[in-house]
């Protein structure tokens, strides 16, 4: 897949290369009143059309969030379905302002003059499954455990290279048939089962009982699953500063539910929470710098939620998928994982 | 056949218009050939199948020679055709065997049979083979039971996993066995081939006996050479089967759903062969005191399969084209290959060139090979 | 009525019983019909889950699943088409059917008869009137991406508009081909048919879909949707331009030249007397290879276009329906079965006509 982006994002950038201004796409945007935003069409969790045919899913909230802070209304984001190698063709070929859709960020990526990589909103990487009867919280306890593993990828060759590091012993059952390989680890042939995080937590849901698997927090490979844009400074910036409103809305306990009543009593908040909702807020000065409504942390909260409001919706513990945030590279730095939330002042 | 009518005959004139529409046509090409170059250097990619002998880097759902991620591209190319071709040949036989069988029912003497085979022939005719493949996909991995419930015939196990079934292990011995047999086909060659120079007719015992050394053969040479013929029975150890042949899900999916498919069509043609036989031709041979398999062999089948045969051949190339809907549930036949090749390398015109020629020579050589038999036969015929 | 039926069942019985192979036979696949009708029975009445019961209790059987076609039928038809303006897509659905119908009443002889120019001129109208309906952008309508043209109308437009298209250019490919002044016309004519027809159709949406916009000049790009259509006309025309030759050869020598002796010139003549012969009679095995190509629109799905194969993807995609595919599965079946056993209809009554 990485190399089909890169060749085709690479193709498409010689087509319709324009020199990267700041601002124009975020004028574009506001002159026709809707963000075109581009997901995955069927990708359970992260984006699936609902039974009106509106994209619901974890990566579709983040293409309501760019909404909400730049025209003051979620539903001004005109969500589209489409493969892979036909978004990047798209953004490049100016006929999307954006893409949700868990790419992984890569160096010659962001190399390409015709996409930008903004934020990261998923932190994947290869992890590892294993019983919850086996007692095992972190990978390294996994001293000459069996690892099922599919045969021939590069998840052999990472495990490989972490365990080798760490001069852990290992045996590996490679199986190259998806539903061979989740046969033998449910039935107790391997102790651990390897993969990507997403990929594992989809799988978990085959098993009769998932509730009898965890997922270890060691990820070991990095697959930061990130945003992109059309290179514009003034739509990088709305759309970074938007997430970073949603991780700052977690560290102070603000979510979509109480942020009303916050804001009706902003004096006797906390001066980071005035700095996000006040009238002569740092995000209102903010705003006026890059185009933004005044009010536009308020709407990205009140409309989308809080980060983990958005992954517990569509990803976390109520859902079928059944991921405790807490557990993943997801969670706030002060939590343990690797979202940190950027200061607004 | 009627005999093709000459064409409406046409001004003859200065072939003005010849060279125009031939220079248009090379024109237009012309412009797509130089876009596609101007294109690809832009992107920095150089055309050509300088590409074939990289590493491809990507793993195949299941592949009949030897082969690993590491392997070129040519080489899994090769994998995607011997693929194909193992498909194509499977559901051949399987769509045969269907169609004949539901032809010669939709023609019996059964009329609940009747009812079903034409039941049967209209619904499939009816619906897309795409949709049946992912119904019967559907259906086969919710409805067959889990590998350790596997349903059971002996040593063959079906589950939703895959099909297990026994194989007989190779070893350096076989070989006698194989040329043995090689041996006792080329008799049965030579031996026919001088009859027919002589054009004399031979005794039913010694067409048998002739007919029956590829398999009396071998049979001996295993016997003489003590070849040791080990079978690899699955069993079922742990959480799948051990041993035995494996076909994965996928693939005895796709190849019911051509099967199913195609023989509904198969049926169709039969059933029109059959029907094609005057009725007056089996009576006369009742007449002549033959006895009803007599009448069938000597007299309704020689004919039956000479109607058939090109309709069948039709049938068949279809099958073969058929065969690369089978990415749609992750076979790695030709066309996935080819698809995945595409993606990584950004070789889409050297890739489908290759892959539409190698489509290409498939039919043709299936229907070369048709209209060998075809000819042969009604060479016998007129003699 | 009851009496006949009884008579038929006699008669039938008798003959199924007739002679050992015969009750065999009988005993045999009327076991299997029986199996078959059970298992669909259960399937469809006994374990089914009704329109008005709560969608909770589908998770306590393998039955039909009402609930969960009641939910997302709009889905699996328009699938991401803004779902306000979803009137828009049934509107062109409707429309293209009611012109598939008349067409095919037409090919039968059957009324309202109107001549080839009304037709013609009928089928101009409501294609471009579909294309504006699903794009919007004209009078007031709002614009929808051609992304969003999801499920039945796009797996009807391809279909249709593909046809429409591929037919006249079928045409021309035979005349093209049959014509003897022109030779090396006549042999690229006649290579471009046969290999048109001895690769897949899958590899020819690839050609579309990836060699396609490779050939355009820098700067012009074409949607997938449009691709997709290209690569199907190209595809459909070599298969027509095969059928209208079978009709062309079997047309007696004698039209061509009583035309020309007439002092026709040679498109006068093609146009009047031989064309429109030649089409009667290879009408039969056009229908044929139009069922073939309605149903194979279905593989667009590979190529990324969201037809309703897709869209019955997209229903179960969501995590609360995930175990209801074959329910989606069988009414995108459905209407391929009624719409194709119409269609069949039509070749069938060509068939006879044809023979009479």
């Amino acid at each position: 897949m990485k190399n089909l982006l890169s060749s085709v994002a690479a193709l498409t950038a010689a087509f319709f290369a324009t020199p990267a201004l700041s601002g124009p796409v975020l004028d574009d945007i506001i002159a026709k009143d809707k963000l075109i935003c581009l997901v995955n069409p069927n990708s359970p969790g992260f984006s699936v059309p609902d039974s009106q045919g509106v994209f619901q899913g974890f990566n579709t909230d983040f293409c309501r969030m760019a909404a909400a802070a730049i025209l003051g209304d979620a539903t001004k984001a005109d969500i589209r379905g489409i493969g892979f190698s036909d978004s990047m063709k798209t953004i490049v070929a100016d006929g999307a302002h954006m893409a949700s859709r868990s790419i992984t960020a890569t160096g010659t990526r962001d190399a390409d003059p015709g996409l930008a990589f903004v934020a990261t909103t998923f932190f994947d990487g290869q992890g590892f499954m294993v019983p919850k009867t086996l007692g095992v919280s972190s990978a390294t306890e996994l001293n000459g455990a069996t690892v099922c593993a599919e045969d021939g990828s590069t998840t052999l060759l990472n495990i490989a290279d972490w365990f080798g590091d760490r001069d852990i012993q290992y045996r590996v059952e490679n199986i190259a048939d998806k539903t061979a390989r989740l046969e033998a680890f449910f039935s107790g042939k391997c102790d651990v089962y390897a993969s990507d995080v997403t990929a594992l937590l989809s799988d978990r849901l085959l098993s009769d009982t998932p509730e009898t698997y965890t997922i270890l927090p060691e990820v070991i490979s990095a697959e930061p699953l990130t945003l992109v844009t059309q290179p514009d400074q003034a739509l990088e910036a709305a759309v970074f500063w938007a997430f970073q409103v949603m991780l700052n809305a977690d560290i102070l306990g603000v979510t979509s539910k109480n942020v009303t009543a916050i804001v009706e009593d902003l004096e006797s908040q906390p001066k980071a929470v005035q700095r996000l909702f006040a009238e002569d807020s740092a995000a209102a000065e903010m705003a006026g710098k890059l185009g933004l409504p005044k009010d536009w942390a308020f709407q990205v909260i009140s409309q989308v939620g809080a980060y983990s409001e958005v992954f517990e919706r569509h990803l976390g513990k109520e859902t079928p998928f059944g991921i405790d945030l807490s557990e993943t590279a997801n969670a706030l730095v002060g939590d343990g994982g690797q979202m940190y939330a950027y200061p607004i002042r | 056949m009627i005999p093709p009518s000459p064409p409406p005959p046409a001004e003859k004139r200065l072939h003005l218009s010849d060279i125009a529409a031939v220079g248009g046509l090379a024109l237009v090409l012309a412009l797509a050939v130089f876009n596609v170059l101007a294109n690809m250097e832009a992107a920095g990619v150089s055309p050509g199948f300088g590409f074939l002998v990289r590493e491809a880097g990507f793993d195949v759902s299941s592949s009949l020679i030897p082969y690993a991620p590491s392997d070129s591209y040519a080489r899994v190319i090769l994998v995607g055709l011997a693929n194909t071709v193992f498909l194509a040949a499977v559901c051949l036989v399987l769509a045969t065997v269907i169609g004949v069988v539901f032809g010669l029912v939709s023609v019996g003497p059964s009329p609940i049979g009747r009812a079903l085979a034409l039941a049967y022939v209209e619904v499939f005719r009816n619906l897309p083979k795409l949709l049946v493949l992912l119904i019967l996909f559907v259906l086969a991995v919710n409805g067959l039971p889990h590998v350790r419930e596997a349903i059971s015939v002996g040593p063959f196990h079906l589950s939703n996993r895959s099909v297990n079934f026994p194989v007989v292990v190779s070893n350096q011995r076989m070989w006698f066995a194989v040329a043995a047999a090689v041996v006792g086909l080329g008799i049965g060659f030579l031996w026919r081939a001088r009859h027919k120079l002589a054009d004399r007719r031979s005794g039913a015992a010694e067409t048998a006996a002739i007919n029956l050394l590829p398999i009396a053969l071998p049979l001996l040479a295993i016997l003489v050479f003590q070849v040791p013929v080990t079978v690899s029975v699955p069993e079922l150890k742990g959480f799948d089967f051990q041993g035995g042949g494996r076909l994965s899900l996928q693939f005895v999916v796709i190849a019911a759903t051509l099967g199913i498919y195609h023989g509904a069509q198969i049926a169709e043609v039969v059933r029109g062969g059959l029907l094609a036989i005057p009725k007056g031709q089996t009576e006369a041979a009742k007449a002549l005191g033959l006895t009803p398999w007599q009448s069938i062999r000597l007299i309704v089948l020689p004919q039956v399969i000479r109607i058939v045969i090109p309709p069948m051949n039709n049938q068949y190339v279809n099958l073969v084209k058929n065969t690369s809907i089978a990415i749609a549930v992750g076979y790695s036949d030709l066309m996935s290959v080819s698809g995945t090749i595409i993606n990584q390398s950004f070789k889409p015109l050297e890739m489908m060139l290759i892959t539409m020629g190698l489509y290409l020579a498939l039919c043709l050589g299936l229907t070369t090979t048709f209209n060998r038999f075809h000819r042969r036969l009604t060479r016998r015929e007129t003699r | 009525m009851n009496f006949t039926f009884a008579a038929h069942l006699r008669t039938g019985l008798r003959e199924g019983f007739s002679s050992p192979l015969a009750a065999a036979l009988s005993l045999l696949t009327g076991g299997l019909i029986v199996a078959i009708a059970w298992v669909s029975i259960r399937w469809l009445l006994l374990e089914a889950v009704w329109p008005w019961q709560e969608a909770d209790a589908c998770r306590e059987t393998t039955g039909l699943c009402w609930p969960f076609l009641t939910e997302k039928v709009r889905l699996i038809l328009f699938g991401t088409y803004p779902f306000d303006l979803q009137a828009r897509p049934a509107a062109v659905s409707v429309m293209l059917c009611l012109l598939a119908v008349l067409t095919c009443r037409q090919m039968v002889g059957k009324p309202p008869r109107l001549n080839a120019g009304q037709l013609a001129a009928i089928w101009v109208l409501v294609i471009g009137l579909s294309f504006v309906l699903m794009g919007g952008g004209v009078f007031g309508l709002q614009a929808v991406d051609p992304v969003r043209w999801n499920g039945l109308p796009i797996l009807l437009i391809l279909s249709i508009v593909a046809v429409a298209l591929a037919f006249p250019l079928g045409v021309l490919l035979t005349l093209a081909r049959v014509q003897t002044s022109h030779p090396i016309l006549a042999l690229l004519a006649s290579s471009y048919v046969e290999i048109t027809r001895g690769v897949p159709m899958l590899t020819v949406l690839f050609v579309g879909i990836f060699v396609l916009p490779l050939t355009l000049p820098a700067g012009v790009s074409i949607s997938p949707v449009m691709a997709t259509l290209v690569a199907l006309v190209f595809f459909h025309a070599s298969y027509f331009a095969e059928d209208i030759r079978g009709g062309l050869l079997s047309l007696p020598a004698g039209q061509g030249e009583a035309a020309n002796s007439l002092g026709m010139t040679y498109w006068q003549a093609t146009r009047l007397v031989v064309l429109p012969q030649a089409i009667r009679r290879s009408l039969p095995s056009l229908v044929n290879s139009l069922i073939g190509a309605y149903k194979d629109t279905s593989l667009v799905v590979v190529v990324g276009i969201h037809d309703l194969t897709a869209t019955a993807r997209m229903s179960f995609g969501d995590p609360e329906w995930r175990d209801n595919a074959l329910e989606a599965y069988v009414l995108v079946g459905l209407w391929f079965f009624l719409s194709c056993a119409y269609l069949s209809g039509i070749g069938r009554q060509l068939h006879r006509n044809s023979a009479s």
